[in-house]
């Protein structure tokens, strides 16, 4: 069976920090997305698993609210049945949802009005914004570094494989990892990896992405000082024969 | 690429479109191309001459990276009948074949010494997906019904110049045949994000009259990722002047992501003549009384 579409995803790395401390990037995290549909308006966040036998799962919520405030509520699954997070209350925005513990069925984070944000697949806990709770400088010029993995989730090999991005706000740049799987990272979210050549070109990859395994794709956020707000979406597209 | 595995039974009075075992890529039906509201499959009457249109044209402004069509036909016709074949200018060619004396419906590739003929039991119906190429000039197909050769499939060139896929006698045009079949449903197929359709591109699965359509490698896949993320905007610190003397420093607030309000006061850290951005709009702080603080907006 050929590769599709839907055997390539993209995952988290192990570090995806949300403040400027700490290490960032690392392995792949498998059990992490960083994809998913941004609310389109603000309102108030929901899951549902699609089995009844999910009651003891947490989930994680954190947002920003309407005012700015990051705010996070946990809770628990029940089931079938949709709980939503009343106390975090109407968001802008979500930053990461994450559980505990591997849900028996695919659990669905949605909105109040009925958008769907993103589905947690079995075997999975979450997804977030690579970059979040970050904030420009006002006297500098600021640099973000932070990694994903785009893994071939298939049976078969892709081959050729070229990764491009559609960046709207022209700060944005990536470069691919040197290796399949590799673990590399940066020792702070503001610290160049080191070794990987950024572009805002289509870039190859540097093997035939088979079945399972992943390329690393770091990202680099560049933002002069006095920078303005942001809440948008890069979009990271691979492509290749199946 | 697409991979199509349908169940091929069907009574001619539960016909609707075989319901696939499973789908891989997106060979979705196009109901732009679908004439009327007919559902995606024909029956034909089986006689000599038969002939017949599928229509429209996929006209322009189609980008049709593979078609399909499909048909059902009854067990009627007397001797062997060629209902499908598949044939490429590279030599080789693919037919479906039913004897009528046995009942059963094969397969084989004309020249293909490596692939066996199979048969297949044909009960009454039998549903048969017919898949061609329109995009890559050297392929083509064509249909017969009591081994009359039916009108070329001709789907080399651009999509976007007009294709007919026809049914009739070989070398009839499509605009002078004039349809044979009595009650009859037919339909179409097309994707545009995946193709096949070279020679021997059709595989039957034995024992599950199920037939797979597509062996071919497809030339490209790709997946995109949206990626959302945020930043705060930086705080900026205005030195507005020298003010009797007195150096005063007031704010540029573009971080609070809100209108500011009364409680946005001496006791929040703000002062008079700080500025507020957000939203397109400019406001100006004339008051800082604890939890009366006024906010002017700026025309």
């Amino acid at each position: 069976m050929p590769v599709v579409a839907s055997d390539l995803i993209m995952l988290a790395s192990l570090n995806m920090p949300s403040s400027d401390s700490g290490t960032s990037g690392g392995g792949i995290d498998v059990d992490q997305r960083v994809t998913f549909t941004q609310l389109p308006v603000s309102d108030t966040v929901k899951a549902v698993s699609s089995s009844a036998a999910d009651t003891t799962q947490q989930v994680t919520a954190r947002g920003r609210d309407i005012s700015g405030n990051v705010v996070t509520e946990t809770k628990t699954l029940t089931g079938t049945t949709p709980i939503t997070f009343s106390t975090m209350g109407t968001v802008d925005r979500l930053l990461k949802v994450s559980m505990n513990a591997d849900a028996a069925g695919t659990v669905t984070i949605s909105t109040t009005l009925g958008v769907t944000i993103a589905t947690i697949p079995i075997g999975e806990r979450g997804f977030m914004a690579y970059m979040r709770e970050a904030v420009a400088a006002a006297g500098s010029s600021k640099v973000f570094y932070h990694k994903v993995f785009i893994k071939n989730n298939g049976a078969s090999t892709l081959t050729g494989g070229t990764v491009s991005i559609s960046d709207p706000t022209g700060k944005i740049a990536f470069g691919l990892a040197a290796s399949l799987g590799d673990t590399g990272s940066a020792t702070t979210r503001l610290t160049d990896p080191g070794g990987i050549s950024f572009s805002t070109a289509a870039a190859a990859l540097p093997a035939s992405l088979t079945a399972g395994t992943a390329i690393g794709v770091w990202i680099r956020n560049t933002h002069p000082a006095g920078d303005s707000s942001f809440d948008t979406d890069l979009t990271i597209t691979i492509s290749g024969t199946p | 690429m697409p991979t199509i595995e349908g169940i091929d039974w069907f009574t001619k009075d539960t016909f609707t479109v075989p319901p696939y075992i499973t789908v891989t890529g997106t060979p979705t039906r196009d109901t732009s191309v679908v004439h009327e509201a007919d559902l995606a499959s024909m029956k034909l009457v089986t006689a000599a001459n038969a002939q017949g249109l599928i229509y429209p044209d996929i006209s322009s402004g189609h980008t049709l990276l593979w078609n399909a069509c499909w048909y059902r036909l009854d067990s009627l016709a007397s001797g062997d009948i060629d209902l499908m074949r598949a044939e490429g200018t590279a030599g080789g060619v693919a037919v479906i074949a039913y004897a009528s004396a046995s009942g059963l419906i094969y397969h084989y590739i004309v020249g293909g010494s490596t692939f066996p003929t199979r048969a297949y039991t044909f009960a009454s119906w039998i549903w048969v997906e017919h898949i061609f190429d329109v995009t890559s000039s050297p392929l083509g197909a064509y249909t017969r019904i009591d081994d009359t050769d039916l009108t070329s499939v001709t789907l080399a060139g651009t999509p976007t110049t007009g294709r007919r896929v026809k049914l009739g006698p070989q070398g009839a045009s499509a605009a002078a045949s004039t349809s044979y079949y009595s009650t009859h449903l037919w339909g179409y197929a097309s994707s545009t994000s995946d193709w096949l359709g070279k020679a021997n591109a059709m595989v039957f699965h034995p024992g599950k009259g199920v037939v797979v359509a597509d062996t071919l490698a497809a030339t490209s896949v790709s997946q995109s990722f949206v990626n959302p993320w945020e930043l705060t905007g930086a705080s900026q610190t205005v030195v507005l002047g020298d003010l009797l003397n007195t150096q005063s420093i007031v704010r540029v607030i573009t971080t609070v992501l809100r209108s500011p309000g009364i409680s946005d006061d001496v006791t929040a850290g703000y002062t008079i003549g700080d500025m507020w951005i957000w939203g397109g709009r400019v406001w100006w702080c004339t008051s800082t009384a604890a939890g009366a603080a006024v906010w002017k907006e700026s025309a």
